[in-house]
């Protein structure tokens, strides 16, 4: 597996950030990964406390985990696949536009143990939260951190920076 | 005895002078500045190629880092031009063959082909080649790790991508740890010679295999290819041919011993060429001899081109010998403690020099041994070749019936080496030869000035049990008797173990049905054993290190193994 662990906490060149100046081929590179999403997870910004663990990108599927100092480390692993299994999981409405949530609660006592998937066309993001007792209370705080970022406004970035010669 | 010593030592020659009249002498030469040494360390044209062009592409990079990727775009523009135009050559069968070529960059391709390149060469305790073959997957490795992240470049945009890849593509990593491993599977298993020039071939085929399945297949752009090529090729290469030269660390397949060095090809020449440059003697004929009782050099017979065909007796000791000098002396230290105590020569020159003294030092203490011509340089710090006389007609102590004569001379000398304060400490029959009546004692390398008592006495103990070998215990110690007083001889075998002799002894000893050992102890006065293990803090420490040392490297290589996925 390509993992790359982020030195110290730092966003490194391979994290996904959601931003076309900030790791722009983190986030294209991603887009290659699942080529029929129309967009890709990202992270918007890292609340306090929280660090990127690991990234890694492959063919078929994107990962990444996120640390907290209070939630453990790995304590949320975001995976990006082309689909996934929502069985057993309940829907419920989405805050994402052009997406569809899904809610499976695995443990509530100790700790906190969930997965939450974010359907979309061509692509399926699954937040697996596996937080300590003393970070129960985090899993909203770390999904704030993160977001998604539309296939268009990469391609359109590629385009304007090759001068229209590459595209996905 | 004052006055014999001083004489003894005013005729010592000074360093490399051959004694007037035993050996023609021709003009020295004295190498100029800046002229290479005769055997110099060469990476070979092929080697310095792959070397340039890993500088090239350092260069390359730090360009790219600089300039923000600003000069990449002609070979963006390249790459996708290379690429769309092998995509339109897609074909359903050319697809199937090219993803089965693919499969020769997976992690099992890798791990198949690497364990080999590990465990054979350890198989035949060619250690180097598993360290040197071990180093450069890591460094490749992490070279190309690094990178990745650093240029973090996409997969290749404007062509359908039909393989599977992992993370960035520069530089392609299946390409570069497919070349580690190949290189280095050609350089620990295959020989030098024909065998490995198709070794190498093959793998350029199956590298090249590999990285046009992945441009093929889009995965990779081609630069990421090239450079993971070069990355491959370049480390492994020059890491082999710096670090485990042909000639200094073959590839063999024998269990014999790795401390003989070929005096054929180019070694042979360079040995010619020092000979005749720093001692000025022309040599017509350099070959092996004795190996058998030599381990820790290459012993040579060397035949002077002159009238009288004089024949010189040559020790090699290359880098090898100084490590094997190492690992010995701190076996010997945490077998014995403080008795062995005692420390490594930090450099091959300091080793040769240190044996040229001691035979310089056993001829003026008039201990007959062989004398010393000097030494030349073969390759400055790395290989040595000392030069003695050659001891015509000698024969081994061990192929001969001994007789009272044989037997007072062999323990005069331990005499000689006590008077003098020098002990040998390798007594054994291959190192004792026998000339026209006379004991001569040759191989001074372990040698030691101001020796402790105990090793003094293991001298006498371990000559007299060699003596008892070709003859018996009584008569030896009745011989002894004449020059040691029965004290002196209670103190040695008080202080012998098997284990305090050298291994040929000791082996002679275990294979003789009779316990001699026993026996000489019967002989002398009781004296309570001397215990040989001596236990100090710099020895406890010592066993500390190199048990934590152990344990360290062992984690060490379990991780690195399974960070490099070969576990």
């Amino acid at each position: 597996m390509a993992v790359v662990p982020a030195a110290c906490g730092t966003e490194s060149r391979s994290t996904p950030m959601c931003s076309l100046d900030a790791n722009f081929n983190a986030l294209v590179l991603e887009a290659q990964a699942v080529p029929r999403a129309d967009r890709v997870p990202c992270i918007r910004s890292l609340p306090a406390g929280w660090s990127v663990f690991s990234v890694d990108i492959e063919s078929g599927r994107a990962r990444f985990t996120l640390s907290s100092d209070r939630a453990g480390a790995r304590a949320l692993e975001v995976t990006f696949t082309s689909s996934c299994d929502t069985s057993g999981a309940t829907e419920i409405p989405s805050e994402e536009a052009g997406t569809r949530r899904f809610e499976r609660i695995e443990v509530v006592t100790p700790g906190f143990r969930s997965t939450r998937y974010y359907r979309f066309a061509g692509g399926c993001a699954a937040y697996r939260f596996r937080l300590g007792e003393e970070g129960r209370a985090l899993a909203n705080e770390a999904t704030l951190a993160l977001s998604f970022i539309s296939r268009d406004t990469l391609d359109a970035k590629l385009r304007k920076e090759s001068h229209g010669r590459l595209s996905f | 005895m004052r006055t014999e010593q001083a004489r003894s030592l005013r005729d010592v020659d000074a360093p490399g002078r051959l004694p007037e009249g035993a050996v023609s002498v021709t003009r020295r030469r004295r190498r100029p500045s800046g002229e290479p040494p005769p055997l110099p360390r060469d990476l070979r044209r092929s080697g310095r190629y792959w070397f340039w062009l890993a500088v090239g592409t350092v260069i390359f990079w730090l360009l790219v880092l600089i300039t923000n990727g600003v000069i990449t775009s002609p070979f963006e523009r390249l790459d996708t031009g290379i690429l769309r135009t092998i995509e339109r050559w897609r074909t359903p069968w050319l697809t199937s063959l090219m993803r089965g070529v693919h499969a020769l960059g997976s992690d099992w391709t890798v791990r198949i082909l690497a364990w080999p390149a590990i465990l054979v060469p350890i198989a035949f305790r060619r250690f180097r080649h598993t360290l040197v073959f071990v180093g450069s997957l890591l460094l490749v490795k992490s070279i190309t790790g690094a990178l990745a992240v650093l240029i973090h470049r996409p997969r290749p945009l404007g062509v359908k991508i039909i393989g599977g890849w992992e993370g960035f593509a520069h530089p392609s990593r299946p390409v570069a740890d497919l070349a580690v491993v190949l290189l280095g599977l050609t350089y620990t298993l295959v020989p030098h010679g024909s065998w490995r020039q198709s070794a190498k071939w093959v793998s350029g085929l199956l590298i090249g295999s590999l990285g046009v399945s992945r441009l093929y297949l889009a995965v990779d752009h081609p630069t990421d290819v090239v450079i993971g090529v070069i990355i491959g090729v370049a480390v492994p290469l020059v890491a082999f041919r710096l670090l485990t030269p042909n000639d200094v660390f073959p590839v063999t397949f024998g269990r014999g011993k790795a401390a003989h060095l070929d005096v054929d090809g180019p070694r042979g020449d360079a040995i010619r060429h020092a000979l005749e440059d720093q001692l000025g003697i022309e040599v017509s004929e350099v070959r092996p001899f004795g190996l058998a009782g030599s381990a820790g050099s290459t012993p040579l017979r060397i035949v002077v081109d002159d009238e009288a065909d004089t024949v010189l007796f040559g020790k090699l000791y290359a880098a090898t010998h100084l490590r094997a000098d190492r690992w010995y002396k701190l076996g010997r230290t945490l077998l014995y403690g403080r008795l062995e105590d005692e420390s490594t020569f930090s450099t091959v020159r300091r080793l040769v020099q240190y044996e040229d003294y001691l035979l310089r030092l056993m001829q003026a203490a008039s201990v007959p041994s062989a004398e010393p011509y000097g030494f030349v340089e073969i390759t400055p710090e790395r290989e040595y070749l000392l030069v003695t006389e050659f001891m015509a007609g000698a024969r081994e102590i061990g192929d001969l019936e001994v007789d009272d004569a044989m037997i007072d001379e062999a323990l005069r000398v331990v005499r000689t080496l006590w008077d003098a304060g020098l002990a040998h400490r390798d007594i054994k029959p291959s190192n004792l030869l026998v000339q026209d009546g006379r004991v001569i004692l040759i191989d001074v390398a372990f040698g030691e000035v101001r020796p402790s008592p105990w090793r003094q006495a293991v001298d006498l103990a371990n000559m007299m049990l060699t003596l008892a070998l070709r003859s018996d215990a009584q008569r030896v110690y009745s011989r002894a008797v004449l020059q040691f007083t029965p004290v002196e001889i209670s103190e040695a075998f008080a202080s012998t173990y098997k284990i305090t002799s050298p291994s040929q002894l000791r082996g002679e000893l275990r294979q003789d049905s009779r316990d001699l050992i026993r026996d000489f102890r019967r002989l002398a006065p009781y004296r309570a054993p001397v215990s040989i293990q001596r236990w100090s803090v710099r020895r406890i420490g010592l066993w500390s290190a190199v048990l934590g040392g152990a344990l360290v490297t062992l984690v060490l290589l379990l991780g690195l193994l399974s960070s490099t996925r070969l576990l």
